[in-house]
C-alpha cells in the first residue's frame, strides 16, 4: 500500500546548523504518528520540511506515493494546524474553513464547510470570528479548515499546548476519531509524552535531528531502542542483574516491602497508586509504583522486587 | 469623598492639556460666531467648487498612489531576503526628510526639463510628486504591520493552497489593513494641509484657497471658515480610519513567531532588488543628486550664504528647537495618552480634540497661537517686559499645538495594546498609578514613544509657518534659510540648508527604524 | 479607595509637569526681560517681509549710527497679523514690506505712526508715501513686459495688449495668489476702471497663460521657449543680467503713453506702539537718505529717491515713465483685484 506520506534519508541545514539527519519516516493513511522529543530536537523542522516551508538539503519527500520534494507548499495538499491556530483573524469562521476549496463550485463549497462544522461539532459558530471563539474552539476550526481540502496527511504542531490539561485530553480524542472517520493520516507534534502514548498509533522519538524509533507505543515504551527513549517515554529504573547486566523496569514492575537495606525517600500519591522513590543501597534510585495501602513512610527501610514482566 | 475629588483632578489634568492646545484654533473659530456670508457667495460662484473637486481629486490620486506605492515596498522588504535589503529599507524612508517645499521645487525643476514648463503643471503630476514624498508614511506603517504578521498564519495559508500572491492579496494585506490605514490618515492630512507643493503645480486646493482668502482679501474670518471647512473634511478621515482601527483584529496569536524574510531564487532576489532600488533611484536619488548639485553650485558661486549667520548657528538653532519641542510634545503626549487610557470613554473624544491643530494648515495654526499669546501677554500675565509672543516658550508652544497629535497617537496606540491584566497586576501588587505608569506602562510602551518621538522630530525640524513667524529674534533654523532663498525663488541656494535638513531627518528616521526593528508598533 | 490614591499620584505628575513648565517659562522670563520690550538707548526692533539682502544694510547702519538693528523676517501678512495682535506690546519699532498693498493695510489697521520729518519730506516723493506720512516708499520696482529678444521682434507695448490673440499659449504669468499680480490688477482698476481691466484680465485668460509662482522661473521659460511674452517684475530681469550679461530677455517699458508701466514699492513705516520710536526714526531716515542706493542696489530695485542713482543695470533699461500715482490705491483696492482675478477665471 502506498504511504500517506513518507519521508526518505531527509537531511536539512538551516544556517551552520544540521537540523535533520537522514530522516526515514512513512506513514500509512489514517495512521497517526505522534513526534515526541525535546525542545529544538528537530520536530518542527520535520514538519516543515513535509510542508513544503523549509527545502531539506538531501533527501526526498512523498505524498501520496509522489515526489513533491520541489514542489510548492501550496501545490502539496499538506494540512497545517499549528499551537497559535493562526486562523485568519479578519476572516469569520466559515471562511477561514473554505480558504483552501477555492477550487471547488460554490454549493460543493458551502456543503463542504458546514459538513467540516459538524464534524467539529460547531455548526452553530460560523459566521462568529476567530477572536469571539475559546481556545478549544479555534483549536477545533483549524483543524477543521485543514481538513476541509481533504489533504492526505495532516501535520498538527503542538496544537494544544496552549490548552489546559482536561480540554486537551478530551480534544486529542476527538481529533484521533476524525482522523480516523477521514482516513487521513497524520503527525503530531508534542512535548506531552502522555499524549504520545495514548493518542499515536506510532510513536516517533526524536533526538538531535534523528528518529531514534518509531513504533506502537507499547513497544517503544517496553523495548526502547536506546536509553534515551527509554528515559524520554516514561519514568525509568535500572537495576543491576545479578549477571552483572543493568535491566529496564517500569515502575509498575517493581514490588516493595518493609525491611531490607534500601532507604524510602519520598512518597507521592496518584490515586490509584502511590509512587514511591527508593534510594538503593547502591546510591542509585528506583522508582515503584504500589498499592497505597502500603505501610512505608518516607525514612523507612525496604527492599525492592521486581514483579513479573507481562 | 476623596476619590470624587480626585476624579475632578483627572479630568482638569485632560482637558487643562486639551484646551492648552486646542484653544489657538478656538480662537480663530470664535469668527464662525460671525460668519462672512458675502465671501462665501462669491467663492463658491467662482472658485469654490473648482478647489473642491480639485482636492478630491488629488486627495483620492495621492492617498490612493501613496497606498499602493508604501504597502507593496513594505511587504518586498518584509517579506522577501534580497541583497542590500535592510540599507535599502532604511533609504526608503528618507522622502520623509525632505520637506514638501523643498521636495516640489526639486521636482518641479526635474520635472519641467521632461515634460516642459507648461506640462509639468498639473494635478496628476503633481499627486506623483507628492505620492513620492509622503508614500513612506504608508510605507512605515505597513512594515510596521507586516513585521507583526504571524509566521504560522502565512505558512497555514500557503499549505491550504495559496501562493505568494495570493497570501499577499488575502492574508497579509486585509491584516495589516487597520495599520495602512493609518498610514494613509497622515498621507491624508499632509496632502490636505499641504500648500508649497501644490502651489509650484499650480493645483488650486482648499488650504490654497485659506491662504488666497486670507492674504488677498485680509478676510481672516472667511479664512478661517474655509479652514474650518478642511479641518471638517479631515476629522472625517480621522473618524473613518479609527473604525477601520476598530475593525482590526490582532493577526498574530501570542505564541506564534513572527514572519521572516523568505530567500528567493537569485533571479526573483534580482527581480525585487531591481523594483526597490527603482523606486529609490526615483524618490531618494533624484532629489538628492539634485540638491547637492545645487549644493555644489552655490558653494562655488559663494551664495551659500544666509541673512543672519553661518551654517552652524543654522543647524544649531534647528537641532536645539527639535529637541526642545520635540522632548516638550512627546512627554505631553505621552501624559495625555496615559491620562485618556485611564479614564477611557468620554476622555477619548477629549484627546480627539487635542489633535485638531496637525488638521490645520501651518500658517493658520501660526496665527492663531500669536493672536492668543499676543492676548495673554496684553494682559500682563507674566512678569512685566516679557511676552510669550516671540519667546521660545511660544515657539515650542505652538509646535506642541501643531504637532500634539503625532505624539499623542502614536503613545496612544502603543498603551491600547498593553493587556490590562499587566497593570492590573502591578495594582495588585501595589503599585499607585505613577509607578505603574513607569515601571508598566511607558516601559511597555517604549518602542511606540520612541518611534512617536522620531516622527516627531522628523516633522519639527522641516516646520516653517509656525518657526518663521514666532521665533525669537535672532533663532534662525535651516527651515527659516531655505525660506530666505525659495521665497525669492533662488532655488540653488535653498539646496545647502536643504541638505542638512535632509541630514538631521536621516538621523531620526534612523531612529524610527531602529525603533520599529525592536516592535514597535505605528498607529495614528 | 486604592484607585483614587492612584488617580491621585498621576493627577501629582500632571502637577509637576504643569509646575516645572511654568518654571521654565518664568526663568526664561527673569533672563529675557532686560531685552525684550524694554526701551534700550540703542536698540531697533524692524519685523521686515523684504529679506534679501537686507543684512548688510543695517549692518551698516549700525556702523554710522551706532544703534543696534535687532529684526526678523517673515511673509508680509503674518507679520502684519503678529503686529496687529501684539498691539501696545509690540517689540517692533519698525515695519518694512515688500508691497504697497500690506504696508497700506497696516495703516488701515491702526499699526503704523505718522512721522514728520524733513528728512522724509525731502527724498521721497509725495506719491511714494502715505497721505498722512505713516508710512515711506524706500524703492521703487516695476512689472514690465518681458519678451524673448530672440523669437518676438515686435513686443507689446501695453498690459491690454498682452490679450491679444497672437500670444495665445505664448504668455506667462505669476498666479494671482502673489501679491504682484494682485498689485498690478489693482493698479489696473485704478487706471482704466474695474469693467476695462476686467476686459484686459479676461482676454490675458483667453491666451491661456502658463501660470509659474517665480518671477525668475518666468524668465527662465521665456528663454526655454515655453513662451514669448512675459510679465515679470524689472529686478528680476536685473538679477539674472548680473549673472550673464548675454541673457536673451529685452524688457519693455509698458503704457508709456498712457498712466505708466505699474509701480510697485518697497515700504517701511514705524509702528503705532514703537518701543524705541526715536531710533526707527532715524533708520527710517537714513533707509532715506543714506541708505538708499544700497538698501535699493541689494535687490536691483530703483531708488524711491529718485536723485539716486540707481544701480548700472537697471541704468541701462533706459528712462520710462511710472505710474506713481496709483501707488497710494494699491491697498485700498487689493481686495477688489483678488475679486477680479477669481471672477475671470485666473488661475
Amino acid at each position: 500500500m502506498t504511504s500517506a506520506v513518507e519521508v526518505r534519508n531527509v537531511s536539512c541545514r538551516l544556517g551552520e546548523q544540521e537540523v535533520l539527519t537522514s530522516v526515514n519516516l512513512a506513514i500509512a493513511p489514517g495512521e497517526l504518528v505522534t513526534l515526541v522529543g525535546p525542545s529544538g530536537c528537530g520536530k518542527s523542522t520535520l514538519l516543515r520540511v513535509i510542508a513544503g516551508l523549509e527545502d531539506p538539503t538531501t533527501g526526498t519527500v512523498l505524498v501520496d506515493g509522489v515526489d513533491v520534494t520541489t514542489t510548492p507548499a501550496e501545490k502539496r495538499r499538506v494540512g497545517l494546524v499549528f499551537q497559535s491556530n493562526a486562523l485568519f483573524g479578519h476572516l469569520r469562521v466559515d471562511r477561514n474553513i473554505a480558504f483552501g476549496l477555492r477550487h471547488l463550485a460554490k454549493q460543493e463549497r458551502r456543503e463542504r464547510v458546514a459538513d467540516m462544522l459538524d464534524l467539529v461539532k460547531l455548526g452553530n459558530l460560523a459566521h462568529r470570528y476567530p477572536h469571539q471563539l475559546s481556545g478549544g474552539e479555534q483549536q477545533r476550526i483549524a483543524l477543521a479548515r485543514a481538513l476541509a481540502p481533504r489533504p492526505p496527511v495532516v501535520l498538527l504542531d503542538e496544537p494544544y499546548g496552549a490548552l489546559d490539561e482536561v480540554l486537551r485530553e478530551e480534544i486529542g480524542w476527538e481529533v484521533k476519531e476524525i482522523l480516523s472517520q477521514r482516513n487521513t493520516a497524520a503527525i503530531l507534534v508534542t512535548h506531552d509524552r502522555h499524549e504520545a502514548m495514548t493518542l499515536g498509533d506510532r510513536v516517533a522519538v526524536m533526538d538531535s535531528g534523528r528518529i531514534l524509533q518509531c513504533d506502537i507505543p507499547r513497544t517503544v515504551y517496553d523495548n526502547p531502542s536506546a536509553r534515551f527513549v527509554a528515559d524520554f517515554l516514561a519514568v525509568s529504573s535500572y537495576l543491576s542483574l545479578p549477571s552483572g547486566e543493568e535491566t529496564l523496569v517500569r515502575p509498575h514492575q517493581l514490588r516493595i516491602s518493609a525491611g531490607g537495606s534500601h532507604v524510602v525517600s519520598r512518597i507521592e500519591f496518584l490515586g490509584a497508586t502511590s509512587r514511591y522513590t527508593v534510594v538503593m543501597n547502591d546510591g542509585s534510585t528506583v522508582v515503584a509504583d504500589v498499592d497505597p495501602s502500603t505501610p512505608l513512610r518516607v525514612g523507612d527501610s525496604c527492599s525492592v522486587h521486581l514483579h513479573e514482566k507481562g | 469623598m476623596q476619590r470624587r475629588l480626585v476624579d475632578a483632578f483627572s479630568w482638569i489634568a485632560i482637558l487643562g492639556i486639551v484646551a492648552l492646545v486646542a484653544s489657538p484654533i478656538l480662537v480663530l473659530a470664535w469668527s464662525l460666531v460671525d460668519p462672512s456670508g458675502e465671501v462665501w457667495v462669491e467663492l463658491w460662484r467662482t472658485r469654490l467648487p473648482g478647489m473642491i473637486s480639485s482636492t478630491f481629486i488629488l486627495l483620492v490620486a495621492v492617498v490612493g498612489g501613496s497606498i499602493v506605492l508604501g504597502t507593496s515596498l513594505a511587504w518586498l522588504v518584509s517579506a522577501f531576503q534580497f541583497p542590500g535589503r535592510r540599507l535599502m529599507g532604511w533609504l526608503l524612508v528618507v522622502p520623509l526628510a525632505i520637506p514638501g517645499y523643498v521636495g516640489g521645487f526639486v521636482w518641479l525643476d526635474t520635472l519641467s526639463g521632461v515634460v516642459g514648463a507648461r506640462g509639468v503643471r498639473s494635478l496628476w503630476l503633481c499627486a506623483v510628486v507628492l505620492v513620492l514624498s509622503l508614500y513612506p508614511y504608508v510605507y512605515l506603517f505597513a512594515r510596521a504591520a507586516f513585521a507583526d504578521q504571524g509566521a504560522d498564519t502565512l505558512a497555514a495559508a500557503r499549505s491550504l493552497g495559496m501562493g505568494p500572491w495570493g497570501v499577499f492579496f488575502r492574508i497579509a494585506l486585509p491584516a495589516a489593513q487597520p495599520a495602512i490605514a493609518a498610514g494613509a490618515a497622515l498621507v491624508a492630512m499632509e496632502t490636505l494641509t499641504d500648500i508649497g507643493t501644490v502651489r509650484l503645480f499650480n493645483v488650486s486646493t482648499l488650504a490654497d484657497g485659506v491662504m488666497r482668502v486670507w492674504f488677498g482679501s485680509g478676510n481672516l474670518g472667511a479664512a478661517t471658515e474655509l479652514a474650518s471647512a478642511l479641518t471638517g473634511a479631515a476629522i472625517l478621515l480621522i473618524a473613518f480610519e479609527r473604525l477601520l482601527h476598530r475593525k482590526g483584529r490582532r493577526a498574530r496569536g501570542t505564541s506564534e513567531k513572527v514572519m521572516t524574510p523568505r530567500s528567493l531564487s537569485p533571479l526573483a532576489a534580482s527581480g525585487v532588488l531591481a523594483s526597490v532600488a527603482a523606486v529609490l533611484i526615483v524618490a531618494v536619488g533624484i532629489p538628492l543628486v539634485r540638491l547637492v548639485d545645487w549644493s555644489v553650485e552655490s558653494v562655488q558661486a559663494g551664495k551659500a550664504v544666509t541673512v543672519a549667520g553661518g551654517v552652524w548657528h543654522h543647524v544649531g538653532n534647528t537641532l536645539l528647537l527639535v529637541v526642545a519641542a520635540t522632548v516638550v510634545a512627546i512627554v505631553v503626549g505621552t501624559l495625555l495618552a496615559l491620562l485618556v487610557a485611564h479614564k477611557g470613554g468620554v476622555a477619548r473624544i477629549a484627546g480627539r480634540v487635542s489633535t485638531v491643530g496637525y488638521a490645520m494648515p501651518g500658517p493658520v495654526v501660526a496665527v492663531g497661537v500669536v493672536v492668543m499669546l499676543a492676548a495673554l501677554d496684553r494682559r500682563g500675565i507674566l512678569s512685566s517686559g516679557f511676552y510669550l509672543v516671540g519667546s521660545t516658550i511660544g515657539l515650542v508652544y505652538a509646535l506642541l499645538v501643531r504637532f500634539l497629535a503625532v505624539g499623542y497617537q502614536g503613545v496612544e496606540a502603543s498603551l491600547e495594546r498593553i493587556s490590562p491584566s499587566a497593570i492590573e497586576s502591578a495594582h495588585v501588587l501595589g503599585a499607585g498609578s505613577l509607578r505603574t505608569a513607569l515601571s508598566v506602562e511607558i516601559p511597555a510602551a517604549r518602542f511606540g514613544i520612541l518611534a512617536a518621538t522620531a516622527l516627531l522630530a522628523v516633522d519639527i525640524s522641516k516646520e516653517l509657518p509656525i518657526t518663521l513667524l514666532l521665533r525669537p529674534f535672532g533663532v534662525d533654523t535651516l527651515s527659516v534659510w531655505v525660506w530666505q532663498s525659495t521665497s525669492e525663488s533662488l532655488w540653488a541656494q535653498a539646496a545647502v540648508p536643504a541638505l542638512f535638513m535632509v541630514f538631521i531627518g536621516m538621523v531620526a528616521v534612523g531612529l524610527l527604524l531602529a525603533a520599529l526593528e525592536r516592535g514597535a508598533e505605528l498607529v495614528s | 479607595m486604592r484607585k483614587s490614591t492612584q488617580h491621585f499620584k498621576l493627577f501629582g505628575a500632571v502637577t509637576a509637569v504643569v509646575v516645572t513648565l511654568t518654571g521654565l517659562a518664568a526663568c526664561g522670563g527673569s533672563s529675557d526681560a532686560s531685552s525684550e520690550g524694554d526701551q534700550s538707548e540703542g536698540l531697533v526692533t524692524v519685523y521686515t517681509g523684504r529679506h534679501y539682502g537686507i543684512e548688510p544694510v543695517f549692518e551698516k547702519f549700525t556702523a554710522e549710527t551706532g544703534i543696534e538693528v535687532r529684526f526678523t523676517t517673515g511673509s508680509d501678512p503674518e507679520l502684519r497679523a503678529r503686529l496687529e495682535a501684539e498691539g501696545a506690546n509690540t517689540p517692533a519699532d519698525l515695519l518694512m514690506t515688500s508691497d504697497a498693498a500690506n504696508i497700506s493695510l497696516a495703516a488701515t489697521a491702526n499699526l503704523l505712526s505718522p512721522v514728520e520729518s524733513d528728512v522724509l519730506a525731502e527724498s521721497i516723493p509725495e506719491e511714494l508715501r502715505a497721505q498722512d506720512s505713516s508710512w515711506f516708499a524706500l524703492s521703487r520696482r516695476l512689472r514690465v513686459i518681458m519678451t524673448s529678444s530672440q523669437r518676438v521682434p515686435n513686443a507689446p507695448q501695453t498690459y491690454a495688449e498682452l490679450g491679444d490673440p497672437q500670444w495665445k499659449d505664448k504668455l506667462c504669468l505669476r498666479p494671482s495668489t502673489h501679491p504682484y499680480t494682485q498689485s498690478l490688477v489693482a493698479g489696473l482698476i485704478n487706471n482704466v476702471g474695474a469693467d476695462e481691466a476686467r476686459k484686459i484680465v479676461d482676454s490675458w485668460v483667453a491666451n491661456n497663460p502658463l501660470y509659474i509662482n517665480s518671477d525668475t522661473d518666468i524668465l527662465k521659460a521665456v528663454v526655454a521657449g515655453d513662451c514669448d511674452v512675459a510679465l515679470a517684475n524689472s529686478y528680476y530681469l536685473g538679477r539674472l543680467l548680473t549673472e550673464d550679461a548675454a541673457f536673451p530677455v529685452a524688457l519693455t517699458w509698458p503704457d508709456q503713453s498712457t498712466s505708466g508701466a505699474h509701480l510697485n514699492i518697497s515700504a517701511a513705516a514705524v509702528t503705532a506702539n514703537a518701543p524705541n520710536r526715536e531710533n526707527a526714526v532715524v533708520l527710517l531716515e537714513w533707509l532715506a537718505s543714506q541708505g538708499q542706493k544700497l538698501f535699493s542696489d541689494a535687490n536691483n530695485e530703483f531708488p524711491a529717491d529718485s536723485r539716486v542713482e540707481p544701480a548700472e543695470v537697471l541704468a541701462g533699461f533706459g528712462s520710462f515713465k511710472a505710474d506713481t500715482k496709483s501707488v497710494r490705491d494699491l491697498g485700498g483696492l487689493n481686495a477688489q483685484a483678488v475679486e477680479l482675478l477669481s471672477a475671470a477665471r485666473y488661475e
